[in-house]
């Protein structure tokens, strides 16, 4: 080779390279885009000048503010997973539905267990209770944020919150002297700016209740703060105060654990039923022998949707139970059993307001059948069926998909 | 032979180099090549053992629009996510701002703005008139410091954050607000109707306390005119025979960090202000000029609360590392940090923290926040705590119902004699 030849050698070589570099980068680039459908906005950012599209694909303007975030904020960012968890947490509170929660590991980790049964701290399940908002003096006037009660849904039978004299529909307003949020600030509000404006209290009333809601806004919990109070933990005492009917009883509870079984069978007559892993395992086991069957749905707050099918399977025969309502348009889901128990037991369900979500669904799934009749009062009226969905990091949430309906009577 | 040789070792380097530029991006930001990416190119669907960050919001974003009982708007889904996303780095300036958001924060920086002209402070019930600005058109309306904001063209403010309060107040120059007030000597509810007009801020407001020769001079801001405001009002109270000083920065949010330079030049030449740390370790220092220092021969005490923060507290910090003052009240902010507003394509706009700031003697005073945003470190500690007593109705700068400047008063009294 002379010596024309071997440089035109090397520079095919040094082009070859290039492009090799080049192509893969470009390669590359395209397979990111392909996942991205357009360009960065983090790259561009800098300039002011963030000429792309892929803030309309949302994983995209996620996954681009992830990259944003670790180029440029001030501490390195190494857990990917927590912001993840971050943003789902923003999606979810912004729902601003009780039936749509999001929980922290620890918080998530206590709900899955009260689900089975295990109940930790005063030994009580909790709801929140949103009352119907003030009405807004104004006409253009926006209304007042809305803010629920924590209410007590359910107390476990033989524990702390059992022997305190707490109950199902009572109300926690204050937890270790942290004023636990709640709408009656201003409820009270209201009715003393009404009172003010018949001249029914003087100015320096007025103050003085201004100055009670101020203090007790200096020191308060948040729901998930006295929540978590109230139901973590196995040691040391808690001091609440709860209301019934208007009146407020304080009460010191010790904190404990309790773990109920699947459910008690006394003669023909169930009580305690958890709606969870093996309740229709042993339901069918236990009802062998039963023509009739009583079941206590009292106290029942907390149930596993597809445990509560599997048991209406065990106790009703094939066939479909009802749909689940949303606002969105398309054909409802359905609740329905395909292999049923074709010899169904006579069922007597007893139930009242704490009655509530899967149980509550599960008694008018079969009264609504004639399969079942039903004793004791009304229901909460509580009809949401909740999907329940852990993330990587062992937080999770609840998401609200539809309410039940069921079949009309014939 | 020797040629394939040659030719093989030539293609090994082309793949090489192929795979060098594939990774580019990758190691550019300091990571291992990507293996999604790797099997994307093969083909090969990877195995979700573990759910990515991607895919986890990815499928919550999802199952939320395809099957929450309700329907919700996916831009409104997807902002809700990122604001979490932001939040969860726990760093209060670490935000994301919708598009709206973002636009207010654009209008806020610059220095004009059309109001009422007065400062208001979070109450219970709405927003507490603080101070009325002489010559804007509140005082002309008759507000007064002490009044409460309750409703603002008849919609209740009771419970609304103060900003909220402060953007429903705010408008377009010339149009008409109507502010319900609640009075301290009065029963019933007044209304005013005030035109909105161009304020500008006077930063520094200051007096002799009656019957006293305690000076006290509150700054409001941190500004450009700041520091030439501040030695005319200190020229005029020397002049009357000022024997103490109280610098009131409670509810001052900061501002220039220049300002506070100049500020503290009048105590120190040629001293470290602030140290920032960016990302990266790379570390500024900001200084003190000389030439500027005055002669201060009388006590200085320092007021300030939760609201001061930023160039305020760097100022209140510095004076209190150099033993020049004695600050007085309750923690300050605990605002140590620098951000930078990145717009987004949308008109949204993420604000991230960059760098942060140590004090003269290293202390970092960076707020700490739980996951609800509630206080748990940070600030400035002051020598002297005192809470403002709420009870009594204080009025900000009034020596009969304002607790902290009572006890600033104290404090410069037992040494003045």
């Amino acid at each position: 080779m002379n010596s024309t030849a071997k440089s035109f050698v090397a520079a095919g070589a040094i082009l070859g390279g290039t492009a090799a570099v080049l192509g893969g980068h470009w390669v590359r680039a395209g397979i990111d885009r392909g996942e991205a459908r357009g360009a960065s906005i983090a790259d561009l950012s800098r300039s002011n000048l963030v000429a792309s599209k892929t803030t309309d694909v949302p994983e995209d303007f996620f996954r681009e503010m992830v990259r944003l975030l670790k180029k440029e904020y001030v501490d390195p960012i190494t857990d990917d997973q927590k912001l993840a968890s971050g943003a789902v947490r923003g999606m979810i509170n912004s729902l601003n539905d009780p039936h749509s929660q999001f929980m922290g590991s620890q918080e998530f980790k206590t709900y899955l267990q009260m689900r089975q049964g295990e109940y930790e701290g005063i030994g009580a399940a909790f709801t929140l209770h949103f009352d119907p908002p003030p009405k807004p003096s104004g006409s253009n006037a926006t209304p007042p944020p809305v803010i629920p009660k924590l209410m007590v849904a359910s107390v476990v039978p033989g524990s702390a919150a059992e022997t305190a004299g707490l109950r199902p529909g009572d109300w926690i307003e204050w937890v270790d002297d942290h004023w636990v949020m709640n709408a009656k600030i201003y409820e009270e509000y209201e009715a003393a700016q009404k009172k003010a404006e018949k001249n029914e209290i003087t100015g320096d009333e007025l103050r003085d209740l201004r100055n009670s809601l101020r203090e007790r806004l200096d020191r308060s919990y948040t729901f998930l703060q006295a929540h978590e109070r109230l139901t973590q933990g196995r040691e040391g005492s808690v001091t609440l105060q709860y209301v019934r009917n208007d009146r407020a009883t304080e009460a010191t509870l010790q904190k404990g654990f309790w773990k109920l079984p699947l459910f008690d069978l006394q003669g023909s007559r169930i009580q305690s039923l958890i709606f969870t892993e093996g309740t229709a395992e042993s339901m069918r086991r236990a009802i062998g022998r039963h023509s009739e069957l009583t079941i206590d749905l009292r106290n029942n707050p907390l149930g596993d949707f597809e445990s509560m099918r599997q048991t209406l399977a065990v106790l009703a025969p094939a066939g479909t139970y009802g749909t689940f309502h949303t606002d969105r348009r398309g054909t409802p889901q359905t609740l329905s059993i395909e292999k049923g128990n074709p010899h169904p037991p006579k069922l007597t369900l007893i139930v009242d307001e704490t009655t509530r979500g899967v149980a509550e669904i599960f008694a008018l799934a079969l009264s609504s059948k004639g399969l079942a009749q039903l004793e004791g009062g009304p229901m909460a009226g509580d009809l949401t069926r909740s999907r329940i969905v852990q993330l990587p990091d062992g937080s999770g949430y609840t998401l609200a998909v539809g309410t039940y309906r069921p079949e009309e009577k014939r | 032979m020797k040629l394939v040789g040659r030719l093989l070792g030539f293609f090994l380097l082309l793949g090489a180099l192929f795979a060098l530029g594939f990774s580019w991006r990758d190691l550019e930001e300091g990571n291992a090549p990507s293996m999604r990416a790797v099997n994307r190119l093969i083909g090969v669907k990877t195995a979700a053992t573990k759910l990515t960050p991607d895919q986890v919001f990815r499928h919550s974003y999802n199952q939320i629009l395809t099957e929450y009982q309700k329907e919700v708007e996916p831009t409104d889904l997807k902002y809700a996510g990122i604001t979490g996303l932001m939040a969860s780095l726990g760093d209060p300036h670490t935000a994301f701002l919708i598009p709206r958001q973002a636009k207010e924060f654009l209008l806020e920086t610059r220095a004009n703005f059309v109001g009422v002209g007065a400062r208001l402070q979070s109450d219970p019930l709405g927003a507490k008139v603080n101070s009325v600005f002489e010559d804007g058109p509140a005082f002309a309306g008759g507000m007064k410091a002490g009044d409460i904001i309750t409703a603002v063209d008849d919609a209740p403010v009771m419970g609304l954050p103060i900003d909220e309060i402060v953007q429903k107040v705010r408008g377009t120059e010339g149009s008409i607000v109507r502010l319900k007030l609640l009075r301290p000597d009065k029963q019933d509810p007044v209304e005013i109707r005030v035109r909105r007009a161009q304020i500008i801020t006077p930063t520094v407001e200051a007096r002799l306390i009656e019957g006293t020769k305690i000076g006290y001079l509150a700054l409001v801001a941190f500004s450009e005119p700041t520091p030439e405001q501040f030695d005319r009002a200190l020229d005029r109270l020397e002049g009357q025979g000022m024997e103490g000083l109280i610098i009131d920065l409670r509810n001052n949010p900061g501002g220039l960090l220049e300002t506070s330079v100049h500020l503290l030049s009048r105590f120190v030449e040629d001293k470290v202000v602030v140290r920032m740390k960016f990302r990266g370790g790379k570390t500024e220092v900001a200084k003190t000029y000389s030439r500027f220092k005055r002669d201060f021969r009388y006590p200085i005490t320092v007021l300030i609360n939760e609201e001061s923060a930023s160039a305020a507290e760097i100022f209140a910090g510095a004076l209190q590392d150099y033993g020049l003052a004695t600050l007085v009240g309750t923690h300050s902010y605990g605002k140590a940090s620098v951000q930078n507003v990145f717009e987004l394509i949308d008109g949204s706009s993420a604000k991230i923290t960059i760098a942060r700031y140590f004090l003269p003697n290293g202390t970092d005073i960076g707020r700490k926040v739980d996951e609800n945003g509630i206080y748990l470190s940070g600030g400035l500690k002051p020598n002297v705590e005192q809470p403002l007593d709420l009870s009594k109705d204080p009025v900000i700068g009034d020596p009969k119902s304002d607790t902290q400047l009572q006890k600033a008063m104290e404090l410069i009294q037992a040494k003045t004699g």
